[in-house]
């Protein structure tokens, strides 16, 4: 308990630091809110006061009734000004301090290394970016808009109702623990059915996705059935839980209104008597009875703002966490590389793992000329794709160096470092933007006709042409419905259109058929001539040119050398070659 | 919206109570400044001690009346909207599992799980407010209208006066903000876009040295976001203020018209302090009731999409219905009949050689779209083999989905084993044919739970054995928990070519006459497939096998190979044959090996 107030109390001064820079505005609406309270509450004792004006027949004091309305008339400006003031204040402050802390999450995604992204699920980032994000946002807003006025209000009216006679402002003050007693006896209740009630939700909606994502391999299995009914047993007990859960918490209303109610019937009938004691005058109970019906809607507000409040800096700790974690230091002494970049790569002495339990690449050492194909094989998992994060630097080595055309990768920028590379990998990504800015993404100072022209190289040009709006056609994000061939082309014309030194083909042609592959490898062995090249291929077909190949397993190099003397060496390499092309030699 | 109602029917009773008690409610609320102005009237003025503690005890008894019939309106309330929510879901979830194949490709997975989850979940909540609500708000507000003009006609003229003006304040503002609404969840969309973009491609970002651009994207994105927002909040903020303004207008204006009525003695003091009070009530309903009526228009989208899945047709409903279409329309049904029975007969006939005929097939996704498959015709014998190739788009996975019976509007006939594939029950063909889906997934649960899909009382040998043949056993027993391995969701806890090896074993286990392999072995690597392919002829025995691949090597010792290419379908014969006659597989032939192995 005490640990997670710390932590909602930590989040709190964390989220604060963004608010610091509107200090004025914040100070401004903090100012106003008191004084719109202050007013607005003045009025029932205005009221009460015109009341008493109207005794009865023929005892009506006109000219202090007039007095009056015209006090009420002022204070009612300044209320309603000031109320006015705060609620533009905070629009305002709230919307700015939510833009701010998105753009920060946003930098913070490009800043910080690859493996915060890769170790966790890109959904559960997202949910932290927007979900999160967005109930911080709710929970500045109602704190700002009704948190602050309903606290000013209890503490102003209770001042008020002292003025005007302080044995009945006991009566009231006496209910209010009671009141908050109530509120959270059944919120702890029903927040316990929540917990149910969300647990539930989050299994019928895993449940859902699954299955409805499914929905043809199901029916193909007549699965259908089963599912249902598996389906409909969720759906009882979240039914259940929606309905304690709802139920309880509907609760507080009615209760705290009944608070409410029996604090007016107090007030009136002992006012009633202070009345006829001559005590108290009939006005002066009437601002009471004002006063008695307002009494409780703050405390309601709070209740329910509190939750809001709660769940906001929940969020908000979830959101600090990612935010908090170390984003790349900027190097130190950084140096261009210089061009034209020759592509001499030397890699000497390289360990990596991911964990420090599981060991990967160890004592990686290689050196590759410039113009040199490099073929990567070998089974899933044996550090393929690890050797290219670190070539591209998107993870540093634990031990050893990378060097290119001399210079060690430790004194160059991360941007003069990619420039030199091109890289296709087996995921095609693509943004929601035209045909035409995909393929020039990367290379934004290219024309329109050099893009035309990569597109002809990669053999996207023609279906290209096909879309509704040809290069200028907007794709959906992760490409819609192109076919993740159409897809792949697309990046490979995106990295023709660059023209690096350094050409990095992660599985770059496996989802393309093999025989619009051939036309691709026409294109790409064009591009290989003369350029380094790391090709990683599942179909060793691709990789049987390549000056070298590297047979990878377990994170070290087993073979190493060209295809002719791989097949001599007779080892692992030969063995797949040949589960390969049994057919052919059958 | 009747839909609802018809659920609403089920639970008639409490639909009905939960508002009337609701009124109840409300009702004692309005009795209470009456209360207050003849205690002031009859008991301060007159000093009658009897009238107060009278009325005070009429107060007490009001608040605990309240209370009494507002809890009893929340829990019907509560138990209505809960039978409605879960209802909708049931309904819903029964619907999307009978939607034909076409409908899936067409409504994105990710909108149905929106229908089925937040959608329902927002109607819920709305039926559970509207019950509240909806009756009571205008209750109150008409209650005391009418109360204020018992009290005075005068001066209830000036009631409706300013709740008239406060109801163009209150719903104008809605109004203006509401268009909005639309624009801040488009930008919204827009952030959550870039997010995902950024998160999922960072990789490619950062290799093309694009962070600040993207920075720079997302940075107009999300001031556009504010500056929406920030527009509908200054609306928004001028509601208190100026609801504030008007309420106290009124209340000044009772203060002022009234005071000469009570000097005149047309009225009484008491009855003053009233009507202050139900002038304040009234801003405080029509406020609840504007919240409501934004909630009404959010349910309203919501049903609409939901209502756009519940009035599809469901799978077997379209076929009988085509069929009947089909039937009524065409005059000369009679004949039809006879070419079918003809059709029937021929394929009958040659019943025991034919266990695979396809004649004139032809199949397109979309009405007006392109053909995924034109006039595709082959047989195959009862027990016969068969590879087919192509490339991507070609139209393999189409053929296979008409086969298995997945679509049933294409037009030309299938056949199985002699009888026509309409004239199959779903169990029926089911049973017949095993088929292993390109994308391999299985469900959250155990291993076991997955495998008995096929056949639900198969014993564990016979897992074990379809594993074997799959490949699977080896890296399943590494594991150590047998078949009751635990399942994660989609089976997202194997890599890809366990997943496929699993969803293989899983079509293995029971009876079949037809095994169908839809590139299922894509992500394995070539010494696996080879041991599976060995194995699979093993166990084969007299079953037709139908393997999709895009590897040559994969099917290229079938003594049948069909070769398609953008839906036709260009060449059929051994290798050997389509070595000489097809360019198309020469192509691909090429291009898988290079040169001296061809």
């Amino acid at each position: 308990m005490t640990r997670q107030n710390g932590t909602a109390a930590e989040s709190f001064w964390k989220l604060f630091a963004f608010i610091k820079p509107y200090k004025f505005s914040l100070l401004l609406s903090i100012i106003s809110a008191f004084l719109s309270v202050v007013f607005s509450l003045f009025l029932p004792i205005l009221l009460g006061k015109a009341i008493d004006k109207i005794a009865g027949k023929s005892a009506v004091d006109f000219a202090g009734l007039g007095q009056i309305l015209k006090l009420m008339f002022i204070v009612l400006i300044l209320a309603v000004v000031f109320q006015w003031v705060m609620n533009q204040v905070n629009t305002y402050l709230s919307f700015h301090v939510i833009e701010d802390l998105r753009k920060k999450a946003f930098s913070h995604i490009q800043a910080v290394p690859l493996s915060s992204i890769d170790s966790k699920e890109p959904g559960e980032i997202l949910s932290r970016l927007t979900t999160d994000i967005e109930q911080i946002s709710q929970g500045l807003f109602v704190l700002l808009n009704q948190f602050l006025q309903a606290v000013f209000s209890i503490l102003e009216t209770a001042f008020f109702l002292f003025l005007l006679e302080w044995r009945i402002a006991l009566i009231l003050l006496a209910l209010t623990p009671l009141s908050f007693f109530i509120a959270k006896f059944i919120s702890k209740r029903a927040y316990l059915y929540f917990q149910n009630q969300s647990k539930s939700r989050g299994e019928i909606a895993a449940f859902s996705t699954e299955a409805i994502g499914n929905a043809k391999l199901l029916k193909a299995f007549m699965q259908d059935a089963p599912k249902e009914a598996l389906y409909q047993e969720k759906n009882e007990r979240l039914s259940r839980y929606s309905m304690q859960a709802n139920f309880y918490s509907s609760l507080v209303n009615p209760f705290t209104r009944f608070l409410n109610a029996l604090g007016y019937a107090l007030v009136g009938g002992v006012g009633a008597l202070f009345c006829l004691q001559g005590t108290l005058s009939i006005g002066q109970l009437s601002s009471l009875l004002a006063y008695a019906t307002q009494y409780a809607k703050p405390f309601n507000d709070i209740t329910s703002v509190i939750t809001e409040i709660q769940n906001a800096l929940a969020a908000a700790s979830r959101v600090f966490d990612f935010l908090e974690e170390e984003e790349m230091m900027p190097k130190a002494e950084i140096r261009e590389l210089p061009k034209p970049v020759e592509g001499c790569l030397e890699l000497s002495g390289l360990y990596f793992s991911y964990t420090k339990e599981q060991k990967l690449i160890q004592d990686l050492s290689l050196s590759v000329q410039s113009g040199q194909n490099i073929a990567i094989v070998g089974p899933t998992g044996c550090g393929k794709t690890t050797l290219i994060n670190l070539l591209m630097r998107f993870y540093e080595p634990n031990q050893g160096s990378i060097a290119i055309d001399g210079m060690p990768y430790g004194s160059l920028s991360d941007h003069s470092l990619r420039s030199a590379y091109g890289m296709v990998l087996q995921d095609s990504w693509l943004k929601s933007d035209t045909v035409l800015e995909n393929i020039r993404y990367g290379s934004p100072e290219k024309s329109r006709e050099e893009v035309m022209e990569a597109a002809k190289r990669a053999g996207c040009h023609h279906f290209i042409l096909q879309l509704a709006k040809g290069y200028d056609t907007i794709l959906p994000e992760d490409g819609g419905n192109l076919s993740q061939g159409q897809k792949q082309l697309l990046c490979i014309a995106r990295v023709m259109l660059r023209d690096p030194a350094i050409l990095i083909l992660d599985e770059a042609t496996s989802s393309i058929d093999t025989r619009t592959e051939e036309k691709v490898q026409r294109a790409f062995r064009e591009m290989l001539k003369g350029r380094t090249a790391f090709i990683v291929a599942h179909r060793l077909s691709t990789i049987q040119n390549a000056d070298c190949i590297l047979v990878m397993k377990d994170g070290n190099v087993i073979e190493k050398g060209s295809h002719e003397e791989l097949l001599q060496q007779k080892g692992f390499y030969k063995n797949l070659y040949e589960s390969q092309f049994q057919g052919a030699e059958n | 919206m009747r839909r609802i109602l018809s659920y609403m029917e089920k639970v008639k009773g409490k639909s009905i109570l939960a508002p009337l008690f609701k009124c109840l409610e409300s009702m004692f609320e309005l009795f209470v400044p009456l209360v207050i102005a003849g205690m002031i009237d009859q008991g301060i003025r007159k000093e009658n001690l009897a009238v107060i503690w009278h009325s005070l005890f009429l107060l007490l008894a009001l608040a605990c009346i309240g209370c009494l019939t507002a809890v009893i309106a929340q829990y019907f309330a509560a138990e209505v909207a809960m039978v409605v929510g879960k209802s909708y879901r049931r309904d819903l979830f029964h619907k999307i599992l009978s939607l034909p194949y076409r409908d899936y490709n067409e409504l994105s997975a990710s909108s149905l799980i929106t229908r089925i989850g937040p959608d329902i979940f927002q109607i819920e909540s709305t039926v559970n407010m509207v019950l509240r609500l909806l009756m009571r708000s205008p209750f109150i507000v008409v209650g005391a209208c009418i109360m204020a003009f018992r009290m005075s006609a005068r001066l209830s003229v000036l009631f409706l006066f300013v709740l008239l003006l406060l109801s163009i304040v209150v719903f104008g503002i809605m109004a203006l903000t509401m268009p909005f609404y639309k624009r801040i969840q488009v930008s919204l969309e827009n952030i959550t876009r870039k997010y995902r973009e950024n998160i999922m491609g960072i990789r490619v970002v950062r290799a093309f040295c694009q962070e600040e651009k993207e920075e720079e994207e997302f940075l107009e994105k999300n001031q556009d976001y504010t500056k929406v927002q920030i527009t509908v909040g200054k609306i928004s903020a001028l509601l208190n203020p100026m609801s504030m303004l008007l309420i106290q207008f009124g209340l000044m204006g009772i203060l002022y018209f009234s005071s000469k009525m009570v000097n005149d003695g047309r009225l009484f003091q008491g009855n003053v302090v009233a009507l202050t009070n139900y002038m304040s009530q009234i801003l405080l309903e029509l406020l609840k009731l504007a919240n409501l009526i934004i909630l009404m228009v959010k349910a309203y989208a919501s049903i609409s999409r939901i209502e756009e899945v519940m009035e599809r047709k469901n799978e077997e409903d379209q076929s009988v219905n085509d069929k009947e279409a089909v039937t009524l329309s065409t005059r000369n049904q009679a004949t039809e009949k006879v070419q079918k029975q003809e059709l029937d007969a021929n394929a009958s006939s040659d019943s025991n050689k034919a266990g695979i005929l396809l004649k004139n097939l032809s199949f397109s996704y979309e009405v007006g779209e392109e053909r995924a498959l034109s006039d595709i015709s082959f047989s195959l014998k009862e027990g016969e083999s068969l590879g087919i190739i192509g490339g991507t788009g070609s139209g393999k996975s189409t053929l296979i989905s008409l086969i298995c019976g997945f679509y049933a509007d294409y037009e030309g006939e299938i056949f199985l084993w002699g009888k026509n594939l309409r004239d199959y029950s779903k169990r029926e063909l089911r049973e017949s044919i095993a088929y292993v889906p390109q994308k391999a997934v299985l469900f959250s649960g155990t291993l076991k739970e997955n495998l008995l899909w096929r056949k639900k009382e198969a014993k564990d040998e016979e897992l074990w054995k379809a594993l074997e043949i799959a490949q699977g056993k080896d890296f399943v027993e590494e594991k150590g928990e047998g078949l009751d391995l635990p399942v994660s969701i989609e089976g997202k806890n194997f890599s890809g070519g366990q997943r496929q090896r699993l969803s293989i074993a899983r079509a293995l286990v029971g009876d079949s006459k037809l095994l169908i392999l839809d590139d299922s072995a894509s992500a394995l690597d070539m010494l696996t497939e080879r041991k599976l392919r060995t194995a699979l002829e093993g166990y084969q025995g007299e079953k037709s096998l139908l393997v999709i691949s895009q590897r040559v090597s994969s099917i290229r010792h079938f003594p049948k190979i069909l070769v398609l290419d953008q839906g036709k379908l260009i060449g059929l014969g051994s290798h050997q044959e389509l070595m000489e006659n097809c360019s198309v597989y020469q192509e691909i032939c090429a291009s898988q090996k290079q040169g001296k192995e061809a």
